[in-house]
């Protein structure tokens, strides 16, 4: 049956696949259904059980592909299901005048309705170069193939020519860059068959599962250094929380004063917003809190909880902050928060200070706040204020977390 | 009785004691190191006193500290445990200077059997059995010559101050005796700072059989039979057992009355054991007397229902032995094994850090069958590199020898440990061992069975239970995926397609791995133990999951799988291999350890090879290379810092 797809092809050696192939491994075994020729493969099937309608470029597009490609983002629309596309397109070609230029357009229209209407996922193994490049900036979540992704206005030569700039390619729209840098990218992948796993472990992070509780959450209680003020690694505390251990770490290398999980709690698959204590002691800064207003945008058009372990002294000061939009970013996590399907749940650990503990919603009376011993929260820089009252025991957070996703009342409410 | 007593130990010890005190109404202050400050028996413990740094010597090893400690917290004994200051008799002179109890004998008696030399002349006097020999300092090789001739060879050389092997030769000639005379001496000096040596009759194929006895402060002592040890790696016991399965009654009883006499000849009054070694032909000879608690006294407490610790408070608050030795009955059997931090695929090397996962089996009495778990750990807590890396002593007891041994096999296989190598494969396969099964022992045993150490690798059952295992498991985390599925299993050496499909009445048929398998489980992921049945039969493993990859340990087997669907098995083979590029940049500590020096700063030019950072992991330093050459971008750690296994400690450029 697979006799075909698995003959030696050229982008094999570059760690690519077919667009079949892409189809077939990115559905349940049994579930795909695919069809197409030409320039594109479209595809339909079960992730996890969840239906996905998927489409994989094949080829160089032209107007008529991406008016097939836009009917396409119409059938999504209409199914109300997820979408997977994977772009791998040259330039395109014929598209020159009124007629590419409409085609293109018919297709970001397409492809911008979908927003809020499922979860959209653009898979980047190839090129996404020139007007199609606006195409992954629409999706909830952008994947991209490390070495062979590319997302770029127009590239390297095109910037030597008309900009007179001579950096590498990789410069003008490589998954570094976007990984790290911009932050459009939220995942990136070693190969295209990682990259492909990578988008059936998160779409089978948004299904609820059975998991077992762990008898004793004895291991919270050494979490903390004892030092109140030392920095640590709060990658543990998200394996703590999360069931199995397992979450999801989107944009990993992009605000990095803040974590966005993927995980389950208490088999609901939620959002995980978590501090990270390492890194300027958890202090909040321009690039972690817009990356926390796209993850917060991501779980409320998902439908998804959010629940935030929370370590931070407030916003980090500076000239660059200041020129970042720090203000503006902060101010906006905090409106994205109001759009989330449930109140949030928030766990702080030691402190939630300041602007910070505003635009990460703790003065919200709907946020469900828990909070460790000794733990302060107000609108005091680092540790000021009294410490809260009626604490959370660490070894009960598990649960405690668990029951406030269920709606139940918590201590500091 | 006292009201308040000190606990001058740590880890496992500490905590039981704690606990029997507990139950007596005493209560008990834990004294601690800053490597400790979270440690379990700190938190069991009633008051709990910070005695300085984390090594030994700055804090366990501190008698003034100690002392201060029973003063500040009004406690009126110490319970010393084992190890640490437990057979030295200064401090339980200064603690009586004190006027503090010491729970343990008094100083004239350990001293007395301290001194190995000593310790046999006493045993003699005592009309204890003793190993031929000569009972005294040799001066010269040529004197050891001829006292081994008169005892008859092989004869083995040890230092009178040794232990732990060191100082130790064995000899089958004159010419043997000589070489072995001057390199025992020298190692002896070195080890000891005591170059005195000594020669007995070298027992071959010997057991290790050791008598507990209790005493009091009134001339009265019993002995509460026999602890078999033969089981040791390096001279450190792995496996302990009670009664001995070579001991008959008399035997016993000849050994028992032997090591009360010994006792009483010092003026014994606590709990003590005399250690023999013994011949397959039950022939005993007296080895050395501990003054002190054993590590494996529970096998003891389980076959006798004997509370030691608490015997040994009683006897130290003055209190009558309240059973005679007609009162003592041996009751079963009972088999310990000793679960440490170390890595039995890396030569039994130390291995320390965070316990992400710690899941011992239940604890408790079923159907006959007693389980007991010793520990000082938890999940969530640091085996710190400063100390013995004792995990836990895991001990069942059961009517029979058999049934005490399965009953002990099971557990180890529910017994799932994860963020730190761990010895339990290796015990659950010594387990399963036939010659141990079959009581066949000596202390030559694992030198003998295992000569190119332990290897994880299993049977080809073992392989088809992970598979079967590994693949139910795979279906329980991902139940949305319809059936049927095609899996390939890929161990190290081969892959295996096989196929899952719904079974009758709920369980799951896997074809692929020989004959078709019909599992059954309600393993939730997140466990850590699947439990469930394979064609009708009960099986327990340990597993652990990273990714795609399966870790499944049963039966002495760690079989290591990586589980995709067919399709994605396939094409992940056509990928390149992945770039390591950027984790080739990184300096990680490959294990956890102390960060002892740190050789160069951010902004240094360094050469593919050079030494950058030195680490430090039970007492043993290693160098850390760069991996390539570069400029040294980012230094994430400080000397002094402990590193978590994996911890990046520099970046280079």
């Amino acid at each position: 049956m697979l006799a075909s797809s698995l003959s030696p092809h050229p982008e094999a050696a570059r760690g690519l696949l077919t667009a079949e192939d892409r189809l077939r491994l990115l559905f349940d075994p049994g579930s795909a259904g695919i069809e197409g020729s030409g320039a594109l493969r479209f595809g339909s099937g079960l992730v996890h059980g969840r239906p996905v309608l998927a489409l994989a470029d094949a080829g160089p597009g032209d107007p008529a592909v991406l008016h097939q490609r836009a009917a396409f983002y119409r059938r999504v629309a209409n199914d109300g299901v997820a979408l997977v596309e994977f772009l791998d397109c040259p330039p395109l070609t014929g598209a020159a005048g009124v007629e590419g230029l409409a085609a293109m357009d018919a297709c970001l229209t397409a492809r911008a309705a979908l927003k809020g209407r499922g979860l959209s996922i653009t898979a980047l193994s190839g090129p996404a170069l020139g007007p199609m490049a606006l195409t992954p900036a629409l999706a909830d979540l952008v994947v991209m193939h490390r070495a062979a992704g590319f997302w770029s206005l127009g590239g390297a030569e095109l910037a030597h020519r008309l900009g007179h700039e001579d950096d590498p390619e990789a410069a003008y729209g490589g998954a570094g860059l976007h990984g790290a840098g911009t932050g459009l990218a939220a995942l990136g992948a070693a190969d295209d068959v990682r990259l492909v796993l990578d988008i059936r472990r998160l779409l089978g992070l948004t299904r609820p599962r059975a998991a077992a509780l762990a008898e004793s959450d004895e291991a919270f209680t050494t979490l903390l250094p004892l030092d109140p003020f030392e920095g640590w690694d709060s990658a543990a505390l998200v394996r703590l929380v999360a069931d199995e251990g397992e979450s999801l770490a989107l944009w990993p290398d992009h605000g990095t004063a803040l974590g966005c999980h993927l995980a389950r709690i208490g088999g609901q698959p939620v959002g995980l917003i978590a501090s990270n204590p390492a890194q300027n002691g958890g202090a909040l800064d321009a690039a972690a809190s817009r990356k926390a207003r796209r993850f917060v945008d991501f779980l409320a058009g998902q439908g998804l909880a959010l629940v935030m372990l929370l370590d931070t002294p407030g916003s980090l000061p500076g000239q660059a902050e200041e020129a970042a939009g720090a203000l503006a970013e902060a101010a906006a996590l905090r409106r994205a928060l109001t759009a989330l399907p449930q109140p949030p749940v928030a766990l702080v650990l030691r402190r939630a200070q300041g602007i910070a503990a505003l635009a990460l919603g703790l003065g919200d009376a709907r946020t469900r706040l828990l909070a460790w011993p000794g733990a302060r929260i107000g609108l005091g820089g680092g540790s000021e204020g009294p410490e809260v009252p009626q604490p959370l025991s660490p070894n009960q957070t598990k649960r405690a977390l668990i029951a406030a996703l269920a709606g139940h009342d918590t201590p500091q409410r | 009785m006292f009201s308040k007593i000190l606990i001058a130990n740590r880890g496992e010890i500490a905590c039981r004691i704690i606990r029997t005190a507990r139950r007596m109404g005493i209560k008990t202050v834990a004294v601690y190191s800053e490597a400790d400050a979270r440690a379990l028996h700190v938190r069991l413990a009633d008051e709990a006193v910070l005695i300085g740094a984390a090594p030994a010597t700055d804090s366990y090893l501190s008698i003034e500290k100690i002392i201060a400690a029973c003063k500040a917290t009004g406690a009126e004994a110490v319970h010393p445990g084992y190890g640490f200051l437990s057979e030295r008799a200064l401090f339980a002179r200064r603690l009586a200077e004190e006027g503090i109890t010491f729970i343990g004998p008094n100083p004239h008696a350990i001293e007395a059997m301290g001194d190995k030399i000593e310790s046999k002349r006493a045993a003699v006097q005592a009309g204890v059995s003793t190993v031929p020999g000569h009972v005294g300092v040799i001066d010269t090789p040529e004197e050891a010559e001829r006292i081994a001739a008169g005892i008859g060879y092989p004869v083995m050389i040890k230092a009178s101050a040794g232990g732990g092997g060191k100082g130790m030769r064995i000899a089958h000639s004159p010419g043997e005796v000589r070489e072995g005379f001057a390199r025992a001496k020298s190692e002896a000096a070195a080890s000891f700072g005591d170059d005195r040596v000594f020669v007995e009759k070298f027992i071959e194929n010997p057991r290790h059989i050791e008598i507990q006895i209790i005493a009091d402060k009134h001339g009265n002592c019993v002995y509460l039979g026999e602890r078999e040890c033969s089981i040791q790696r390096r001279n450190q016991k792995v496996l302990e057992e009670a009664p001995s399965p070579l001991l008959d009654p008399e035997t016993r009883a000849r050994m028992g009355a032997e090591s009360v006499a010994l006792a009483q000849a010092v003026g014994y009054d606590s709990a003590g054991t005399v250690e023999f070694v013994v011949g397959q032909d039950r022939s005993f000879y007296f080895l050395e007397m501990n003054t002190r608690l054993q590590v494996e006294h529970p096998v003891t407490e389980l076959v006798t229902g004997q509370d030691l610790v608490e015997l040994m408070i009683r006897s130290a608050a003055g209190e009558p032995l309240p059973l005679a030795q007609t009162d003592v009955r041996l009751n079963g059997w009972a088999v310990e094994s000793r679960i440490y931090a170390e890595d039995p695929e890396q030569g039994f090397m130390p291995s320390t850090g965070r316990l992400t996962t710690y899941r011992p089996p239940a604890e408790g009495v079923v159907a006959g069958v007693t389980t007991r778990n010793d520990t000082g750990v938890f999940e969530g807590g640091e085996i710190p590199v400063h100390y013995d890396p004792m995990i836990a002593k895991l001990v069942t007891h059961a009517p029979t020898r058999a049934e005490a041994i399965e009953a002990q096999a099971e557990a180890l296989d529910a017994f799932a440990i994860g963020g730190i190598r761990h010895n339990i494969p290796f015990l659950s396969r010594l387990m399963r061992h036939p010659r141990w099964r079959e009581g066949r022992l000596a202390t030559g045993f694992l030198a003998e069975e295992f000569p190119e150490g332990y290897s994880p690798e299993g049977s080809a059952d073992d392989r088809r239970l992970a598979g079967l295992i590994a693949a139910a498991a795979t279906h329980s985390r991902e139940p949305d995926v319809a059936l049927p599925r095609a899996l390939v299993l890929r161990g190290a050496k081969a892959a295996q397609d096989v196929t899952l499909n719904t079974g009758s009445d709920g369980a799951l048929r896997i074809e692929g791995l020989g004959a078709a398998a019909l599992v059954a489980s309600g393993w939730l992921p997140g466990q850590a133990v699947w439990r469930g049945r394979i064609d009708g039969q009960p099986v327990t493993a340990a597993l652990e999951r990273q990714g795609e990859s399966w870790t499944i340990s049963r039966g002495g087997a760690v079989t290591r799988l990586r589980v995709l669907d067919a399709l994605a098995d396939r094409l992940i083979e056509t990928m390149p291999a992945p770039d390591q590029g950027e984790e080739e940049r990184q300096l990680r500590s490959p294990a956890a350890a102390q960060l002892s020096a740190l050789l160069v700063a951010e902004g240094d030019r360094v050469d593919a090879g050079q030494r950058l950072a030195v680490i430090e992991a039970m007492k043993m330093e290693s160098p850390l290379l760069a991996p390539l050459a570069g400029r040294v971008a980012r230094i994430l750690a400080q000397p002094g810092a402990l590193l978590a296994a994996g911890q990046v400690i520099l970046e280079l450029d």
